[in-house]
């Protein structure tokens, strides 16, 4: 490389340089030679000094490789809290993202549900992961462990989520996800969960599913709680709309019972009810803030030519940031009025009977239909048409009563083995000899033994089959309070066989006992231990319990005659998640069962059920009215249908406590973050921990200033003691 | 304003007096008159005190010029009956020769002194002798009280010449050995030596039963540390030198000084030893006060 210079005179100028050293030797001072006897003084001073500068430049040493190290260090950008070993962008990720689908998370707010915000936040997540990472999206309304996916198809399984209504917590899809997670062998593991944390979507009673598989993996499992919480909620939504009986009678009217609740500020709206695709009626309702408003629409006479009605009651007037809620669906049948047969020695004894099955219409509510018609008949004034017309009833009851004839035991057999039900009431009146006998032993469930009275009385014990038709509807409640319910006396009777026991008193005895007998159709046979009626004075010896008093009573009646008629209490309007159970004619075999929901273009076809009893269709989640149509072998058709609802607590937003989620993840266990930048902001501390670079950054500038500070110190020290320390 | 008398108190002064009587003669009836012209009256060559006037008391001895300054009576009290023997103990070191601004080393300043403190204490009538020392004892003179024994004693001081290092423990367990009875022994130093072999000889002079004045006299180069900019230090005793920047070290070393005299105030008080510092540009009227007052708590 040549070098030139364009003006060589001027490099003479470089010589200039000498000039401060010459002015250095010319102007260089001789010392003055002083005479001095208290030079020991200074020499003392030195000599303490010595051991002072040695720890003053021991400090500033220390200083000084402090600040080599600080500087080393903060190049190096220390983190605190890391998750993983390695900090940059490009580790390779185990990446789970759990979407809250449930129908809260369609709350619209600035134009955007909660659910299309998640997946935005969701793409940004993706955007910054690495093609090599493995990504599990879990769907909150999908059990299962979801497979891995790359970001790119990760984004296209986001694109398809859509609400739907929770039947599941979210706790089990954070355990998918955990479970999907912790198996993946990618350095870094992180689940994402985008919730808009209503509390109706998790199970706030335990833990997160999964936790126990976070141990197993190497740097943890980092789980970020997104909050998509919408701000100052508004929601007017139909919390209710039941039609007043599930069956409705023949050529009645039947009402609708509608609430509509307001969440936030008080309102105006349009109710409208629509039966069978046409509206019936509308009323503007005023909803009170954080208030809730009833509506009736009254049905017009049903026709009895259409066994069955679907309608709903929907809101309108005003947009609503959450339309699900907005309209409720249901469905009721249309047949007639069953007729039950209640044959007595009293008339007394059929009144609790005939109450509970058959009220005065007075007493009921407006619109009610009459679903039951009861005849009572006394047992010695039963004649021979009423024989004849046994099989014209759904079902019989003989409660309380002292002897039927032979000829009636006979009558009722037969009406038993023709699919007819027959439900017995033992009372103080019964004969053992009667039911004992030979022709009526057949027909009933046990022996009866002895009439046995407690002196301190016992109480209705154990129901030993939850399930069954009489009590699943009231499973839960329906023991306690019987067992509440004392018994002072009851037959004791010793079960036939292929009998089952129903329930028991505290004291073991069976109280309820089902026979089910097998003809051209199956009958079933009830025998209560105990009479279904009471006295008004309980000290007298007729009065052995207060069941007929209590609401179980009345219950277990209204379930006994739909199940001795073949079938349970048909239910036809569901909560979306739960199994759909219709009654089917077990008489008639049908090739296969078409299903479709009103807004499906795929209907779904089921295949008759083995016990061609009831048609199960399982967790059927979209909302709204659906058909059922059985397809008979040579084409015939019949129509069935029933509505699914959302759960009422979606509707009803209440966000989680920051208590509730430590409690559900474990405190510390999770970061939660509310906007992109919370975010970021989150991930960034978990994922590369705290940086530590700003604060070395300070400590490099504390730690210069004092290194600066005792250099000039100690220097002018030093320098004042000896500028050029020469001694001879 | 200083009277005639009064400014033979002052070094510079003073060193234009060659003969050392009239110097010691000077120094004491400038510190007299400094005396009387001070409010703090109550010594005198004659008596040792005042005191007021009580009823009974003769009226001859009331101070008249007293009452005319302050319009009281006071009345002199005499010397004491008993007399103080004391010996002037003066350090011939080299160092004691030096003189920054050549005007009074610290041996002429510590001669002039000890003159005049003869003087003084003849004219008091207590006995008075002279040690000199270098490495040893050198020089010394038996204390007398006669008149003539000034003469004597100025004339030994006059002939003392500093020169050489110097050993003042040893030389200072000489002169203990040497002392018979209680007295008081005044030491004109630089002290420049070790402390702690110097602290010990002290104390055996305490504990001798002998009271001391310590009169530590430094050049005013010294105390001051008047240089500026480089200068080469040289010890004259031992020759070594030092560089440094005069300037730089000044506070240092001035704060050197300061704890050297404080660690020997310390040890002086707690000897219950009169310790005081001088150099040489102070007037000497402060030296003969500290005597005064120890002569005073010793009367």
């Amino acid at each position: 490389m040549d070098i030139s210079l364009i003006n060589a005179g001027l490099a003479a100028g470089v010589t200039l340089a000498a000039l401060p050293f010459i002015l250095h030797l010319f102007m260089k001072q001789t010392p003055k030679h002083i005479i001095f006897p208290a030079l020991r003084l200074i020499r003392e001073r030195q000599k303490r000094s010595r051991k002072k500068i040695k720890i003053k430049n021991w400090l500033l040493l220390l200083a000084r490789m402090a600040l080599l190290a600080l500087m080393a260090l903060a190049l190096a950008r220390p983190r605190l809290w890391s998750n993983t070993s390695l900090g940059d962008r490009e580790v390779p990720t185990a990446l789970g993202l759990v979407f809250d689908t449930s129908l809260s998370m369609d709350y619209e707010q600035s134009g955007k549900t909660r659910l299309a915000e998640a997946k935005d936040s969701a793409y940004e997540i993706l955007k910054k992961t690495p093609e090599s990472s493995q990504v599990f999206v879990v769907d909150s309304a999908e059990p299962g462990i979801p497979p891995p996916l790359s970001p790119a198809a990760a984004r296209k399984r986001i694109e398809a989520l859509s609400t739907r209504p929770m039947f599941r917590p979210l706790n089990d899809a954070v355990g998918q996800a955990y479970t999907a997670v912790s198996e993946s062998e990618r350095d870094r593991h992180e689940v994402y969960v985008l919730t808009d944390l209503a509390r109706s979507a998790w199970d706030t009673n335990r833990a997160v599913d999964g936790l126990d598989k976070l141990k197993k993996v190497k740097n943890g499992v980092a789980t970020y709680v997104l909050r998509f919480a919408p701000k100052d909620v508004t929601d007017i939504a139909v919390s209710e709309a039941e039609p007043s009986s599930a069956v409705a009678t023949q050529g009645e009217s039947i009402v609708i019972r509608a609430k509509v609740r307001a969440q936030g500020p008080a309102v105006s709206r349009v109710v409208e009810f629509k039966l069978d695709g046409v509206s019936k009626g509308k009323e503007a309702v005023n909803i009170p803030a954080n208030g809730e408003v009833e509506v009736k629409f009254t049905t017009p006479k049903l026709d009895p030519k259409v066994p069955l009605h679907q309608g709903l009651i929907k809101l309108s007037g005003a947009p609503d940031p959450l339309p699900f809620d907005d309209t409720r669906f249901f469905s009721f049948k249309v047949q007639p009025a069953r007729k039950v047969l209640v044959i007595t020695d009293r008339a007394d004894d059929a009144e609790y009977i005939t109450d509970a099955l058959d009220p005065d219409p007075d007493t009921l509510p407006v619109g009610a239909s009459r679903s039951f018609q009861v005849k009572r008949l006394l047992a010695k004034s039963l004649t021979a048409s009423d024989r004849d017309t046994f099989k014209d009833y759904t079902c019989i009851f003989i409660n309380n009563t002292q002897s039927l004839k032979e000829d009636d035991w006979g009558k009722l057999n037969a009406y038993i083995h023709e699919g007819g039900g027959l439900i017995i009431g033992l009372g103080n009146r019964c004969e053992a000899e009667n039911y004992n006998s030979s022709l009526v032993a057949q027909v009933v469930p046990g022996k009866l033994e002895k009439k046995t009275h407690i002196p301190n009385g016992t109480r209705f014990g154990k129901v030993h089959d939850f399930t069954h038709p009489l009590f699943a509807r009231y499973a839960r409640e329906i023991e306690p309070e019987l067992a509440r319910l004392p018994v002072l006396a009851y037959w004791k009777v010793t079960p036939a066989q292929e009998t089952r026991t129903l329930m028991s008193y505290a004291d073991g005895a069976p109280a309820l006992i089902e026979r089910t007998l097998k003809g051209a159709k199956t009958g079933r046979v009830l025998l209560w231990t105990t009479p279904l009626s009471t006295r008004p004075d309980l000290e007298s010896s007729e009065a052995w319990q207060e069941f007929p008093k209590n609401w179980t009573f009345l219950a277990v009646m209204l379930e006994t005659v739909p199940y001795l008629a073949g079938g349970t209490a048909e239910r036809l309007n569901y909560t979306a998640g739960e199994n759909v159970i219709l009654a089917i004619d077990p008489t008639r075999r049908f090739k296969n069962y078409v299903i479709q929901q009103e807004d499906s273009k795929t209907p779904e076809t089921l295949t008759p059920p083995v016990t061609n009893d009831s048609l199960v269709i399982v967790s059927p989640q979209p909302l709204g009215q659906w058909k059922v149509t059985a397809v008979g072998a040579n084409g015939e058709k019949e129509s069935m249908g029933f509505s699914v609802n959302p759960p009422l607590s979606e509707s009803q937003f209440v966000p989680l406590e920051t208590a509730q989620l430590d409690a559900l993840f474990g405190k510390d266990n999770y970061q939660l973050a509310d906007d992109p930048k919370g975010i970021s902001e989150v991930v960034k501390v978990t994922r590369l921990g705290r940086e530590l670079f700003p604060w070395i950054m300070a400590l490099i500038l504390i730690i210069v200033t004092l290194e600066n500070l005792l250099a000039n110190k100690f220097h002018r020290e030093a320098g004042s003691r000896v500028a050029a320390g020469a001694t001879t | 304003m200083a009277t005639t008398a009064e400014k033979f108190l002052k070094p510079e002064v003073i060193r234009q007096v060659a003969r050392l009587d009239l110097r010691a003669k000077f120094i004491v009836e400038g510190f007299i008159s400094g005396l009387h012209a001070s409010p703090f009256q109550g010594f005198s060559v004659e008596f040792s005190e005042h005191r007021k006037y009580t009823p009974g008391d003769n009226i001859a001895d009331i101070d008249w010029n007293v009452y005319a300054k302050t319009d009281r009576y006071y009345i002199k009290k005499f010397q004491a009956e008993t007399n103080l023997t004391g010996y002037l103990v003066m350090d011939l070191s080299g160092s004691m020769g030096y003189t920054y601004r050549q005007e009074l080393t610290k041996f002429e300043y510590s001669i002039s002194l000890a003159a005049a403190l003869g003087y003084l204490m003849i004219h008091q009538q207590d006995p008075v002798g002279v040690i000199a020392f270098d490495q040893k004892v050198r020089q010394s003179l038996s204390p007398k009280s006669k008149r003539t024994q000034l003469a004597n004693i100025l004339s030994l001081l006059a002939s003392l010449k500093p020169s050489g290092e110097t050993a003042i423990p040893k030389s200072l367990h000489q002169v203990a050995g040497m002392m018979r009875h209680r007295s008081l022994v005044m030491l004109f130093s630089d002290l420049l030596g070790d402390m702690e072999p110097i602290r010990q000889a002290l104390y055996r002079l305490r504990f001798s039963g002998h009271d001391v004045i310590i009169f530590h006299i430094l050049d005013e180069a010294e105390a001051l540390f008047p240089f500026e900019g480089m200068v080469e230090l040289e010890d004259n005793e031992t020759r070594e030198t030092l560089l440094v920047d005069a300037d730089g070290i000044k506070a240092d070393y001035l704060e050197e000084v300061e704890s050297f005299r404080a660690g020997y105030r310390k040890e002086c008080r707690n000897a219950r030893i009169d310790y005081v510092p001088l150099h040489t540009g102070m007037p000497f009227d402060k030296a003969l006060m500290s005597y005064l007052l120890s002569r005073q708590a010793r009367g």
